[in-house]
């Protein structure tokens, strides 16, 4: 899609979302859309944006396809055939067109476009043919630093794409923004796994357009930083879009994982489906909002949402605030959250074979997060997460017996 | 030495005691069944012996090989040779039944100093046993006891006991929810696993199982105490006469 001429230009939209950022300041627990993950107290507004590094002084890891560090892409190595990987400034029309999709009156798209500069747009095309998932990574360090990345990906008319995002940095804030079109007939298979070390804090905001017949699989796993939230949008432009969007977050120690999702049906006939699970152990702090808004004319929507979170201590807790918004009266939507605690009779079950406390709780645990694993359509990405969660139980539960 | 040695046994859940000072000694290669009434107390004293949080031993002792059994946990005594089959085995969604029994037996074989089993060794000996039971391979590659049938559910639980070969097996209830084919199979599968070495204790509120586990001894529990002890004739006088009868000879 291009800019049509009442897009305002880059430039407007970044000086109008500086000055609401400083006018608003970070959200405290009064702002309805962060009340269970003010951000006011945590000492963001003393971050320094990262500059970009020389990027000779980089190592780009192997199987990378992109690679991101504190914000600024280091390596744009076009290895799969009809996949464009190109520069991309804020400032271009093209960038202008995605930005103006971003949420309104929304402090991720504040921040985002306060701090958008040099970025990406990888193009995949209809003869786009892919032997491995493409994958970007994310990394950085400085604990006063913030990283900005911007991606632009447009999955053109027909095409597939399967994508892995990796983020592992040590910064005081990760900020992505990642703006995705999937035009008619495309689809994508996205997995993104959020571990960065343990004091960091991590905002993204993802947008995605899914067009006529197109679809979406999109999974994240959220598992490092002291506090995320991992905010998706999703606008369904035309009729018969599909979207499957999945996250299992674990949360240890003091940590705030925050998912929150708003899905637009706009068109009639598009599908969503969402299953979040959680699992919290010692003082961590899950949150789950969806909102799930169907427009007059989306008539025949069926939109699906259900988030479980799964409480491992006594100090953990579990927020959920699931919204459906219908203006629709031939539609299929439900929602439910459920928080509760490892069964009993099942422990004791694994216990009286001889398992361990710690191992029958992570087989117990692996299984809770099972389903909304198996969302995940595309074998080789699903075959990642795993051991992605295998590995957490391991470090976090398999350890020693608290209980 | 005995291989349990139940001393004793007073045991409690929240305020209301169950068991009111058992005693019952087990040697190797004996089958011991306790029969009893509904409410006698025949799950709870399945449940005190593999160490069920929530029932509360107040008195006496539980020995496994001289060693008293009150202090290790569930996880433990089974490690150390207790095996419990459930009367109402559950079901574990998402857990692969083949990494379950996998787990069970790896974490049996550490304690006795021993290697983890070969995973292609194991499948085959997993096969080998569920044969044996009647147990088709797809039942295998589902989730723990998911979508199994009642029957279906018991002859897991024995091919766990085989795959285990604990020193001392508790079968409560092995029985209920079997027809008759079935019981014969699970009656078959128990059987094969008798011997020198295995101790058993068969809880039953029935006569019928006993015909096919046959019990070198048979206790009566009557609101939790063993009110009398016999050989399997004992059993054929229950089918007769009742409990009731027992109670007032008691």
């Amino acid at each position: 899609m291009q800019p049509d001429i009442t897009t305002p230009s880059s430039a407007e939209q970044m000086a109008m979302a500086k000055q609401a950022l400083t006018d608003a300041g970070w959200p405290d627990r009064k702002n309805e859309a962060w009340k269970f993950t003010p951000l006011a107290s945590r000492g963001l507004s003393e971050l320094t944006p990262a500059q970009q590094r020389d990027p000779a002084e980089l190592a780009v890891a192997n199987g990378t396809d992109l690679s991101f560090v504190n914000g600024f892409a280091v390596s744009e190595m076009a290895s799969h055939q009809g996949i464009a990987v190109e520069a991309l400034s804020a400032e271009d029309d093209v960038a202008a067109g995605y930005l103006a999709r971003l949420p309104q009156d929304h402090h991720l798209t504040r921040l985002a476009l306060s701090h958008v500069g040099a970025g990406v747009k990888i193009t995949v095309t209809a003869s786009a043919t892919q032997t491995r998932p493409f994958h970007i990574e994310f990394s950085g360090d400085g604990e006063g630093l913030s990283a900005h990345p911007f991606i632009v990906i447009s999955v053109e008319a027909g095409a597939s794409f399967s994508l892995r995002e990796t983020h592992h940095s040590s910064l005081g804030l990760s900020a992505p923004l990642i703006l995705v079109d999937i035009a008619d007939g495309a689809r994508l298979d996205h997995i993104r796994i959020q571990n960065d070390s343990a004091a960091s804090t991590h905002l993204s905001l993802t947008h995605m357009t899914v067009g006529a017949s197109a679809s979406a699989n999109s999974f994240s796993l959220v598992r490092g930083g002291l506090l995320s939230r991992m905010e998706t949008h999703v606008d369904f432009a035309a009729e018969q879009g599909d979207l499957v969007l999945s996250s299992v977050y674990l949360g240890t120690d003091e940590q705030h994982h925050d998912i929150t999702t708003v899905i637009g049906h706009e068109k009639p006939h598009c599908t969503s489906h969402q299953l979040i699970r959680g699992v919290l152990a010692d003082s961590s702090h899950g949150v789950f909002q969806g909102k799930v808004r169907v427009a007059p004319d989306a008539q025949k929507t069926d939109g699906q949402q259900m988030s479980r979170a799964l409480l491992l201590s006594r100090d953990a807790v579990a927020d959920a605030k699931p919204e459906l918004e219908i203006f629709a009266d031939d539609v299929v939507c439900s929602h439910g959250a459920t928080v509760g605690e490892l069964d009993e009779t099942l422990m004791f079950y694994l216990k009286s074979r001889g398992i361990p406390f710690n191992e029958a709780r992570a087989m117990l645990i692996e299984a809770f997060v099972a389903d909304a694993v198996s969302d995940i359509s595309n074998a080789e990405l699903a075959d990642v997460i795993g051991p992605e969660i295998q590995s957490w139980a391991v470090t976090h539960l398999r350890g020693g017996h608290d209980g | 030495m005995a291989l349990l040695e139940i001393r004793n046994l007073h045991a409690r859940i929240g305020d209301t005691e169950i068991l009111h000072g058992i005693d019952l000694t087990i040697d190797r290669g004996e089958v011991h069944a306790i029969m009893g009434p509904n409410g006698s107390g025949k799950s709870t004293l399945s449940y005190v012996l593999s160490g069920r949080d929530g029932y509360e031993v107040t008195d006496g002792d539980i020995l496994l090989d001289g060693k008293s059994v009150l202090e290790m946990e569930a996880d433990e005594r089974a490690r150390a040779g207790m095996f419990l089959a459930f009367q109402y085995p559950v079901e574990l969604p998402g857990v692969s039944g083949m990494a379950f029994l996998r787990a069970a037996v790896n974490a049996r074989r550490t304690e006795a100093g021993l290697d983890e089993v070969d995973h292609l060794e194991f499948v085959k000996m997993v096969r080998s046993e569920a044969r044996e039971l009647g147990i088709q391979d797809d039942m295998l590659k589902r989730a723990v006891n998911v979508g199994f049938s009642g029957g279906e559910k018991k002859r897991y639980e024995i091919l766990q006991m085989a795959l285990l070969k604990p020193a001392l097996a508790v079968l409560d209830e092995t029985d209920s929810g079997l027809d008759v084919d079935a019981l014969k199979i699970v009656s078959d599968g128990v059987n094969s696993q008798r011997g020198d070495e295995c101790g058993m204790l068969v809880i039953t509120h029935y006569q019928r199982l006993l015909n096919h586990i046959v019990p070198d001894y048979v206790h009566i529990l009557s609101a939790g105490r063993i009110v009398k002890t016999g050989d399997k004739s004992l059993a054929l006088e229950i089918e007769e006469n009742g409990y009731a009868g027992i109670n007032n000879a008691a």
